[in-house]
């Protein structure tokens, strides 16, 4: 928690389960929130559960991890600091992330990426809100562009508000960024697909199961089929319309491209910590995002990535990030961000549809008292006359004695 | 290309040497190939005339169909088909001839790293354009297209292809974006290969690799053809590196090579964007 506490910004302590968030109008005592969608018990990595099961099931609000800094070791708090600015080049005048912003997440590798290169985002907000695209994600819920849902455009947005990870790069190390995120984009992403949602065993005794219980109950029956479904159809598109009828060759030619993108991966990271250096670049979180599901997943058939732990500068690589980033690893719920005390009036979007909910509850169960009333004869409809009010009363007394008389 | 044809192809390719009569089957060069078909044959013929292999340039309207893995060019040598650079720098690797050998590790993985940048940003760019782009589609993609076919059969086969391109581009996130989003991808990508090439005279050094090649193909197809607008070769003659890079590559492989069938470039008139 204190590692937390430190590298988060604002100037927020954890203090046992409440926070203090200090603002301009002074400190501010606040309940932690406990957050749902984290509890359950698969699987072991705290952080990839959150990320997968918030990953198309919009139902459910998930905490993803939104203090992971916009490249890792670029931490925003970091960059707040007046010390640390010049060294960020965050121009003084750039404002702190502003804190209604609301982030969801996704399992699969390049969502993951933009989860890592979010910045502190803010908690993660259920999905029914999200306008024109539901179910696309991660979702960014931006103050002045709307509802983001593509990785590329929340990194070009969080780029224009001046949260960079690249500033230190030169052209080429940009160059060669965008030439690795394409090496992973193509050879390595159908194999994370293929991985989860094609292979058989894989599929059935994790991925189904992992959002099966995510999902709440009808749900659960007939979404994790259909995102299969989906994703089937992504792997088709990508590999080509017929590369399913013949499945056995197509899994060796994903996995033997696979293994070698792995590999050209680990030799290009040789012995550094990250990719370019001693510093992280956004590259790192790209390649993160797309190493750490396969690493930490606990899949039934592991043949790919027994192939990554044969390489053991990648994984330390992952478990390096994972400790540094993402501290709560051991299946400690991430603690709950401070809210600062300007966004005290969002609370109600924290779950959009609340009051809605309430209101739709209580009616129902009204609905359901009056109907139950009507029927079994406890209350009766009168109108207004008095006579027809008797006649029908008279009615509903013959009625009655009919059925007794049967 | 399939699992087994590779390993057969390893087996026995490296035991015969490279022949005389080696072909190069691509679209009909003036009416027919688009613009994403001519850069990947161009790529495919700089690959082959770096390696200094000899073979001769075969023009058939159905090279499409003929090809393996329906996908152009293709090369035919002693009894064997092999398509698309990728397979075909394997191919030519089994046979003895490699122009990456030289490179250590890391210079590897970036140069595979570079060649996936190419097709998966330039490459879909240009696909995008000739399929997605309804101007485009209509006054050049079609006509070109369906050139050798009769006259139901072209609508069909074009429309067909179409439909297919356009899943594709869905699938890979690219179905909502506009012609200046892509436009913007390309100049990202231009100026990648831009950097990375800096002052050198070829991606790695002094001795040109499979990247250079397949860049070549791209960047001078681009440069070269003309489509109903000069939006996408202005992007690209913004980087006068990577102009005088096209123009090497074309000096020093092509010219005087254009004796019958090998190597053939577009005419002049068409190239004098290069040398202006």
């Amino acid at each position: 928690r204190s590692v937390w506490a430190r590298r988060h910004g604002n100037g927020a302590y954890c203090e046992g389960g409440s926070l203090t968030v200090s603002s301009p109008k002074g400190p501010v005592k606040r309940e932690g929130r406990k957050e749902r969608g984290t509890n359950g018990s698969f699987p072991s990595a705290a952080w990839l559960r959150p990320a997968l099961c918030c990953a198309l099931s919009p139902w459910q609000p998930v905490w993803v991890d939104s203090n992971a800094c916009f490249g890792p070791g670029l931490g925003l708090e970091q960059a707040h600091e007046p010390a640390n600015r010049g060294r960020f080049r965050l121009s003084p005048a750039s404002p702190a992330f502003p804190s209604q912003f609301r982030f969801r997440a996704k399992q699969d590798g390049g969502s993951c990426g933009v989860l890592l290169l979010g910045g502190r985002l803010g908690p993660a907000v259920g999905g029914p809100s999200v306008p024109g695209r539901p179910g696309t994600l991660p979702a960014l819920k931006t103050p002045d562009e709307g509802v983001l849902s593509d990785p590329q455009q929340i990194i070009t947005y969080l780029r224009k508000q001046r949260f960079n990870a690249d500033y230190d790069l030169s052209a080429r190390q940009g160059a060669d960024t965008l030439a690795f995120v394409s090496l992973l984009q193509e050879k390595l992403l159908p194999v994370l697909i293929h991985t989860f949602w094609v292979d058989a065993k894989n599929y059935v005794e994790l991925t189904r199961k992992w959002y099966a219980e995510a999902i709440p109950f009808p749900l659960n029956f007939f979404l994790p089929g259909r995102m299969q479904k989906q994703q089937l159809e992504r792997l088709q598109t990508v590999c080509g319309e017929n590369c399913l009828e013949n499945e056995e060759e197509l899994e060796k030619e994903l996995y033997r491209e696979a293994r070698e993108c792995l590999t050209l991966l680990s030799q290009r990271l040789g012995q550094q910590k990250f990719f370019f250096g001693d510093s992280p670049a956004s590259l790192d979180a790209v390649v993160f995002s797309h190493l750490a599901p396969l690493l930490k997943a606990k899949l039934p058939n592991a043949k790919i990535q027994q192939h990554l732990k044969s390489l053991p500068n990648l994984c330390n690589y992952c478990t390096s990030i994972l400790s540094l980033y993402f501290p709560w690893d051991e299946g400690d719920p991430p603690p709950p961000v401070p809210k600062s005390a300007s966004s005290d009036g969002s609370e109600s979007e924290e779950e959009p549809h609340k009051r809605r909910n309430q209101v739709l509850s209580v009616l129902v169960g009204l609905l359901a008292m009056v109907g139950y009333a009507l029927l079994t004869g406890i209350v009766s409809v009168q109108k207004q006359g008095p006579g027809t009010g008797g006649r029908r009363a008279i009615a509903l007394d013959e009625e009655e004695e009919e059925e007794e008389e049967e | 290309m399939s699992l087994v044809a590779e390993a057969f192809v390893t087996q026995i390719a490296a035991a015969e040497p490279w022949p005389e009569n080696a072909a190069l089957y691509q679209p009909l060069r003036d009416e027919q190939i688009l613009l994403s078909d001519n850069a990947a044959c161009l790529a495919v013929q700089a690959f082959l005339q770096m390696c200094n292999l000899p073979f001769q340039v075969v023009s058939r309207p159905n090279a499409e169909y003929m090809s393996p893995s329906g996908k152009v060019p293709f090369i035919h040598v002693g009894n064997q088909v092999v398509s698309e650079l990728g397979p075909i720098v394997q191919f030519v690797k089994a046979k003895g001839h490699s122009l990456s050998d030289g490179l250590d590790e890391v210079q590897k993985a970036e140069m595979k790293a570079y060649m996936e940048l190419v097709n998966n940003m330039l490459l879909t760019a240009e696909l995008y354009l000739q399929w997605c782009d309804d101007t485009t589609v209509q006054e050049i993609t079609y006509p070109r297209y369906g050139c050798p076919y009769p006259w139901p059969l072209n609508h069909v086969l074009a429309y067909q292809k179409q439909w297919e391109i356009r899943r594709k581009m869905k699938a890979l996130g690219w179905g909502n974006k506009s012609v200046d989003q892509v436009l913007e991808d390309v100049d990202q990508c231009c100026q990648a290969l831009s950097q990375r090439l800096g002052t050198q005279l070829y991606f790695f050094n002094k001795r040109p690799t499979e990247l250079d090649a397949l860049v070549f193909g791209h960047i001078f197809t681009i440069l070269t053809t003309q489509l109903i607008s000069d939006e996408l070769s202005e992007k690209v003659k913004n980087y006068s590196n990577l102009i005088a890079f096209c123009r090497r590559i074309e000096q020093h492989y092509f010219e005087g090579l254009n004796r019958d069938g090998s190597a053939r470039l577009p005419p002049p008139i068409r190239r004098k964007i290069l040398r202006s």
